[in-house]
């Protein structure tokens, strides 16, 4: 999933009407994906892979170390715990289905270090039997997220699931997501979801 | 279709054993692993194809010209099973219906669609890089939210039908009198959507939902999803509002039936678990049939109430088939199919590693993928016969493609390759085919 393009500004799904906002969390860049179910489903769980590039150079944007020099709110230079994961659905739409503050939020992952979350401890050349080979971009590497829910959700139900990353902008310099931090990680993402068997 | 009989008994009549232990007896042998899903009252799974666009931006709507006819389409194919492929690859089709499809391979039915996009939760468009532009400014207005043109936000979603010169005579590049027909398909399946539906303050059809479709999706044919909204973009010129379709995400719900799964028996799989090789372990339910002549009994060895526990137990412990998480088979398998397929305009077929393996052209045997346990870490060999490099720990598919001029062309003179387009608008899609056990 290229993650090219993005809605930059907090949304409603976020923060709930009357919520109070400080500056640590306005800027972020969130995008959603969203799934309307016809019967009860199982929500499993959501996957999410930020994949990187090994290979160093301008053809090789995918290059995050998700750490900072100098923190936005000061402090000592270290690995960051800046992105979210979440999972709502929607109340059904008899009942206010816009209504933010009735969400049911079924999975929020937050305040993880994201670089300790990587999906292979040794970044090393692909076997021969992969192709193409070499891999375009380098090694295998990137980071792993995974939010367990293990929740039925109604049927008709709308689910959104959404991946927050922050956007430092003015302090770009001062962490590896840079000035466009939703261009440092190519993002795929896989929801586990059971349904049932049909006639 | 039932595999009991039940003996139905006149009043009087004379009780032998079959009567009473006959029907557990089919019910035992059905359970020891047999059961087809003609007997299942639910013998169809689904699985889905989400396809989701991270931007469609107004460039693709023909920005110059006045609401050009233009459709942002994803191609999909669904492929036979390897074992249901009926033609010999590379040979030309003599009619255009030589290929007749097993009337025991399974069939597809798109029975729902969800169609949703960002609309930041506001009855809005969002603007995109083209808002306001300017050749000094550009891109300074992009996410922003524009509610007065949310009138612009028309849209209609339409799947098209298409043949395919692989299977067809008349459009088979083998074929020395292939037409020249142009082959167009046919839109199959259609909906506009008024911006009304995603105008509302309380409530607006993002993401929709259309179900009850019952639309048969033939492997056959090859298929496009179509999302059509021009009046999102405007006509050239400086200073004009142009607004994005932002995170469009499309899921597709497909019904088919159940098939057993691979073995390497059968099959040939690669890098299946050599413990047990996809080869079910059927669970023996065993009912015991009284002597002719010998006292009807409840709870003894071969008593009535004896021999229906033995059937209800395995009703307790539920009915078992499929892989654990493990990559391991369930000890005691009821079930003799549960695998649905899942996978998600010209389309190509990337080949599996290995030899031999049915398909548009010859594509590799399939290839188990499975996360084991230590018991389930020896594998099989790749069909060269080397091992597998993943060591029965694979966890997670990365695909990457890698497109090169190994022809030189545009090395070589740069004219000759700058007029052709290699990479379309927001890339290239793949598709993983493939078999899902149920567990």
């Amino acid at each position: 999933m290229p993650y090219q393009k993005h809605n930059r500004y907090i949304s409603k799904e976020q923060f709930a009407d009357g919520t109070t906002i400080d500056g640590s969390r306005i800027d972020t860049a969130l995008q959603d994906v969203q799934l309307h179910f016809n019967k009860s489903v199982i929500i499993q769980s959501l996957k999410v892979f930020f994949m990187l590039d090994t290979n160093a150079g301008a053809l090789y944007p995918y290059n995050n170390t998700y750490a900072f020099t100098t923190p936005p709110s000061g402090g000592t230079a270290g690995p960051t715990s800046d992105v979210s994961i979440q999972m709502i659905v929607d109340r059904p739409k008899a009942y206010g289905s816009e209504d933010r503050k009735l969400n049911q939020v079924i999975a929020n992952k937050v305040d993880f270090v994201v670089t300790a979350a990587s999906i292979n401890q040794t970044v090393a050349a692909p076997t021969a039997d992969m192709f193409p080979n070499p891999y375009p971009g380098g090694n295998v590497s990137g980071k792993y997220f995974e939010a367990t829910v293990n929740q039925p959700i109604p049927q008709k139900s709308r689910l959104r699931a959404a991946i927050v990353i922050p956007d430092y902008e003015a302090t770009s310099a001062a962490a590896t997501w840079t000035a466009q931090p939703w261009l440092k990680q190519y993002y795929s993402v896989s929801l586990t979801c059971l349904e049932e068997i049909e006639r | 279709m039932s595999s009991i009989t039940r003996k139905k008994l006149a009043r009087g009549s004379r009780l032998y054993t079959d009567h009473v232990v006959g029907p557990l007896q089919s019910a035992s042998v059905a359970l020891s692993g047999n059961i087809a899903p003609e007997q299942m009252q639910e013998p169809k799974g689904t699985f889905r194809v989400n396809l989701h666009v991270p931007c469609i931006d107004s460039t693709f709507w023909g920005i110059n010209s006045a609401y050009e006819d233009n459709r942002y389409s994803i191609p999909f194919v669904l492929p036979p099973f390897q074992q249901d492929v009926d033609i010999t690859a590379g040979a030309v089709r003599s009619t255009p219906n030589t290929y007749e499809y097993s009337p025991s391979a399974p069939r597809f039915y798109l029975d729902e669609i969800s169609f949703g996009f960002d609309q930041r939760d506001e009855s809005c468009v969002i603007a995109d890089r083209l808002f306001d532009f300017t050749a000094a400014a550009n891109a300074v207005q992009d996410g922003q939210m524009n509610f007065a043109d949310i009138t612009k936000l028309n849209i209609k979603l339409s799947l098209f039908e298409h043949k395919m010169t692989y299977w067809d005579q008349q459009e088979d590049p083998a074929n020395g009198t292939k037409s020249d027909k142009v082959n167009v398909g046919k839109e199959m399946w259609g909906i506009s959507m008024s911006n009304v539906v995603y105008a509302g303050k309380n409530h607006r059809e993002n993401p929709v939902m259309i179900d009850n479709l019952d639309l048969e999706i033939f492997p056959h044919k090859s298929y496009a999803f179509a999302i059509s909204a021009p009046e999102l973009s405007h006509p050239g010129g400086d200073n004009k509002p142009s607004y994005a379709l932002s995170s469009a995400t499309i899921s597709l719900k497909i019904r088919t039936d159940l098939v057993s799964r691979d073995t390497r028996a059968s099959d040939s799989v690669q890098n299946i678990p050599t413990k047990h090789n996809g080869a079910p372990t059927n669970e023996a339910v065993t009912v015991v049939t009284p002597a002719a002549g010998s006292v009807i009994t409840a709870d003894q060895s071969g008593g009535i109430s004896q021999n229906l526990s033995v059937i209800d137990s395995v009703f307790r412990d539920k009915l078992n088939a499929g892989y654990t998480k493990n990559a391991e088979t369930v000890p005691h398998q009821n079930l003799s199919a549960g695998t649905p397929s899942w996978w998600d305009w010209e389309l190509h077929q990337v080949s599996l590693e290995g030899t031999g393996g049915a398909g548009y052209f010859a594509q590799g045997k399939p290839i188990f993928i499975g996360k084991g346990w230590s018991p389930a870490w020896q594998r099989n060999g790749m069909t060269g016969g080397a091992a597998s490099n993943t060591s029965g720990a694979e966890q997670f598919i990365e695909v990457r493609m890698r497109m090169t001029d190994t022809a030189a062309n545009m090395t070589a003179s740069p004219s000759t390759g700058s007029t052709t387009l290699f990479s379309g608008y927001q890339g290239h899609w793949v598709y993983l085919i493939g078999k899902k056990a149920l567990v």
